[in-house]
């Protein structure tokens, strides 16, 4: 391994990669640290939606169509098969108390220029015939779509690597070199590399970098779990969520004394891959530690209230479960940018389940940082600076 | 076809089921597997492989491998090997992978039956092992689950025609399907005992909870102690077209002969000369069945003497330092090439033969099913004298991970008696952990003499070999 870079970045998850793809593209090229091996981590522990229905109007949704134009581009150029497509996507609605809060959210969305409108029930039916009757509404966007997250995040890295970018896994970081009370490289299980410029793309595992350097990132892994079915011909044409993980979003009194579902975190998401696996979704909870176990009583809530939108799931077979951690930021915005206090360092992590869809934007913005200190794209409400006043 | 006249099994067919493939009306009868009526029927080929749409056709017969997937009344990936044969049932061929029938299925059922239930042990898997295992367990007051995916205990053994041997206390000279109904009889007999049929496994969970689908229900299990007798499937060997239908692995011929009284074809080549091998050959000898050669790799077989001379004496020949080169057939087995190897196990060239079978038999050998025991954080380790990876497991049936046990071909393959007394130790151990023994020395000292004397033989050196491997580290 060389002792000296242009820039380091450490994480080999999909926003380490993209960045290092989109830099080299830039002229610069990074030497990529990773602990384990590519894509181990978040990258790999999550479904591969691509949802714009579910990002905050204003910075958030903007920047997610941004990168889900970019993604359709990469794809053509990395010339990988990624499994992207934008078959449109439905947010299931059971009760009229939903539906009201979502023709709400639907109407924030269109003044915003989103195509997304609500459609009946019946309508819902006829585009996913296996949905249950008690369906009475549903939004829709066709922007909406899903990808392969672990192949996308092999062919930002393979794509980096062609451009002459070096990675290193199984090369965890140690420490953090300083000098005048700025970042000058790192040091690492294979020895040190100096730079001036450090990206910090952990993700769950961003604040053990940070408090290298005192930092305190306020971000937590927050599990999902997800379950893997059986292989099927072509069941589901759409990706899928239900509306009251949404509603809660904007209406966080609705959570209170909720069913056994609320109570474990449990929502529904669907998406079927290109295989024909089924994957049924998912919850949110704060597990000890980094715990990626999956347990009893989530999966099997899972798949109790997955069975209430889509009947014939219940007969369907669960070969696989599997669990992964979502960098959750304490105030729900990601921490993109450099840090002032820590001149050299770049941050780029926090966006829990929003990575595999921004991961082509949030790299494009931190190469332009790497590159020149400062990024087209209007996002100073991401800087960490915003935790330190 | 049938098997009408056999020397040891008599068939009782049941009534008769009416059944729809490809829209023809068949026939079968009660106790059917879809895969035996059709075997019946004439029909081995299954479905085509969902890449490359080759022809697919039964290849384990105990519900291990995807080979039998069809669709069954509007249901696909079913494993028909293992799927009982119902009146009215429509079954078609899968080609690649189908979607549901919604119209047929999904109707959404509320199942509030589901709950978790308490025992003392579950024991997972009901072969010999797990028999076993759950009768001594019950035998100091536990209160045992026993959950088997099939719709019946007793594991491999309802197909061994053969006589054991061993000694007396370890059923030498009785039939392997004698002693199934035995073991069946007390399980069913023993107040302490829950047998779970049509009950699959579907995850172990930290603190000894298992998730179970239960009759079609998803069930939860919450023991103290979990007893894995998971048993083992079968090897399969690379060649070309290894694939084709009318190929099986020894087992399903076994299931199909043995359990279904369905003749799996005319002119079989056996390829492995083990006890399985050996053993498999006579009984296709018995039900009628051509046997034109066993090829063995080795420069010499491995089963007992005994079973290869019953062999030779038919008139079977027993090639040593010979291998399958390939097969060939358009939709299913038409035949294959053998030829001979070299001390390095190198094909020689010009010592090709063709030979003429519809069936070929793969007896190469079993591989412990291990993944419980990965699920639960159990330690594993390669061995190849065990048959590949295994839990490490110490000489009183313990993992590594506290309240769980190994017995049988799951934590190493050796054969069915010694499967009845390391499941006979991992009972007593668990109720002996849990403090419930009373009389734990003396029989140990006596179940552990017995397995010691199995595994004291010439022929058990691989096994001796294994298990010291497996425990070099403990």
């Amino acid at each position: 391994m060389k002792d000296r870079a242009e820039v380091v970045i450490i994480g080999g998850g999909i926003i380490g990669c993209s960045i290092a793809y989109q830099l080299a593209k830039k002229g610069k090229k990074a030497l990529l640290l990773e602990r384990d091996g590519i894509g181990e981590g978040t990258s790999s522990g999550c479904d591969g939606f691509v949802f714009m229905q579910t990002k905050k109007p204003g910075k958030p949704l903007e920047l997610a169509l941004k990168s889900a134009d970019l993604l359709a581009q990469f794809e053509k150029e990395l010339g990988a098969d990624l499994h992207y497509v934008r078959p449109g996507g439905l947010i299931l609605i059971e009760n009229e108390e939903l539906l009201k809060i979502m023709e709400h959210v639907v109407e924030e969305q269109q003044k915003q220029g989103m195509e997304v409108r609500i459609i009946s029930g019946d309508e819902a039916r006829a585009m996913e015939p296996c949905l249950s009757d008690n369906i009475i509404a549903a939004a829709y966007s066709d922007l909406d779509g899903h990808i392969n997250p672990i192949d996308t995040t092999q062919a930002f890295a393979r794509g980096a690597a062609a451009l002459g970018v070096e990675i290193e896994t199984h090369c965890p970081v140690t420490g953090i070199l300083m000098e005048n009370g700025r970042v000058i490289g790192v040091d690492t299980a294979k020895g040190k590399v100096y730079s001036d410029t450090v990206i910090n793309a952990c993700g769950v595992w961003a604040p053990e970098i940070g408090r290298m350097v005192g930092m305190d990132i306020p971000i937590r892994p927050r599990r999902g779990m997800t379950l893997v079915t059986e292989p099927l011909g072509p069941m589901f044409h759409k990706v899928m969520l239900d509306s009251r993980y949404i509603a809660i979003k904007h209406h966080p009194e609705m959570a209170e004394g909720g069913d056994e579902f609320l109570k474990l975190g449990v929502g529904l998401s669907i998406e079927q891959t290109a295989h024909g696996n089924i994957l049924i979704g998912n919850s949110r909870d704060f597990p000890e530690g980094y715990d990626r176990s999956v347990t009893y009583e989530v999966t099997r809530a899972i798949a109790r209230y997955a069975s209430k939108f889509v009947p014939f799931l219940q007969d369907v077979s669960i070969i696989r479960t599997f669990a992964g951690l979502r960098p959750y930021c304490t105030d729900g915005y990601p921490i993109v940018g450099p840090v002032k206090s820590v001149p050299g360092m770049i941050m780029a992590s926090g966006l829990e389940g929003d990575g595999i869809a921004l991961s082509a934007v949030i790299g494009d913005i931190v190469s332009d940082y790497a590159m020149d200190g400062t990024t087209k794209y209007e996002v100073d409400s991401f800087l960490f600076d915003r935790f330190e006043k | 076809m049938r098997l009408e006249n056999h020397p040891i099994l008599e068939f009782k067919r049941g009534k008769e089921i009416h059944y729809r493939f490809r829209g023809q009306d068949l026939v079968g009868y009660e106790g059917d597997t879809v895969a035996s009526a059709l075997h019946d029927a004439g029909v081995r080929v299954l479905s085509e492989s969902a890449a490359k749409h080759r022809p697919r056709g039964l290849y384990c017969a105990i519900g291990n491998c995807s080979s039998c997937l069809m669709t069954v009344d509007g249901k696909p990936n079913v494993r028909v090997c293992v799927e009982p044969l119902k009146e009215g049932m429509e079954i078609e061929p899968q080609i690649g992978y189908q979607p549901y029938d919604i119209t047929k299925v999904g109707k959404y059922k509320k199942s509030d039956k589901a709950g978790i239930v308490e025992t003392d042990i579950v024991v997972v898997g009901g072969g010999p092992a797990g028999m076993c295992a759950a009768l001594e367990a019950a035998s100091h007051g536990l209160k045992v689950i026993l959950a088997e995916r099939n719709v019946k205990t007793g594991g491999q053994l309802v197909k061994q025609t053969h006589k054991f041997f061993g000694s007396e206390k370890q059923k030498a000279g009785t039939r392997g399907i004698d002693i199934a109904v035995e073991l069946q009889q007390k399980l069913a007999e023993d107040p302490n005992i829950t047998v779970w049929t049509d009950t699959t496994v579907l995850g172990y969970y930290p603190g000894n909870l298992i998730m179970a689908e239960h009759e079609k229900v998803v069930m939860g299990i919450q023991a103290k102690s979990v007893i894995i007798s998971t048993g083992a499937f079968e090897k399969s060997l690379v060649f070309p077209n290894n694939d084709l239908p009318g190929i099986y692995g020894a087992g399903a011929v076994q299931t199909l002969m043995n359990q279904e009284g369905i003749k799996p074809g005319s002119h079989v080549l056996m390829v492995g000369a083990g006890n399985i091998g050996l053993i498999v050959s006579y009984q296709l000898l018995q039900a009628g069945v051509d046997v034109v050669a066993v090829v063995e790799a080795a420069p010499h077989f491995g089963g007992y003497e005994v079973h290869a001379q019953k062999l030779r004496r038919a008139g079977v020949p027993i090639l040593t330092s010979h291998t399958v080169k390939y097969a060939f057939g358009k939709e299913q087995l038409e035949g294959a090439v053998i030829c001979e190897l070299d001390e390095k196990f190198r094909q020689i060239p010009g010592t090709e033969q063709e030979v003429k079978v519809d069936v070929m038999c793969i007896a190469v050998g079993l591989s412990p099913l291990i993944e419980m025991f990965s699920q639960a954080g159990c330690r594993l380790k390669f061995v190849p004298e065990l048959g590949g990876h295994v839990p490490v497991i110490d000489e009183f049936q313990r993992t590594t991970v506290e309240g769980v046990y190994a017995a049988g071909d799951s934590g190493g393959i050796e054969e069915a008696s010694s499967a009845m007394l390391t499941g006979r130790l991992a009972g007593l151990q668990a109720a002996q952990d849990m403090g419930a023994c009373d009389n734990y020395d003396a029989l140990h000292a006596d179940y552990a003499e017995q397995l010691g004397l199995l595994r004291a033989g010439p022929g058990a050196a691989k096994i001796r070999n294994g298990l010291q491997k497996m425990r070099e580290e403990v």
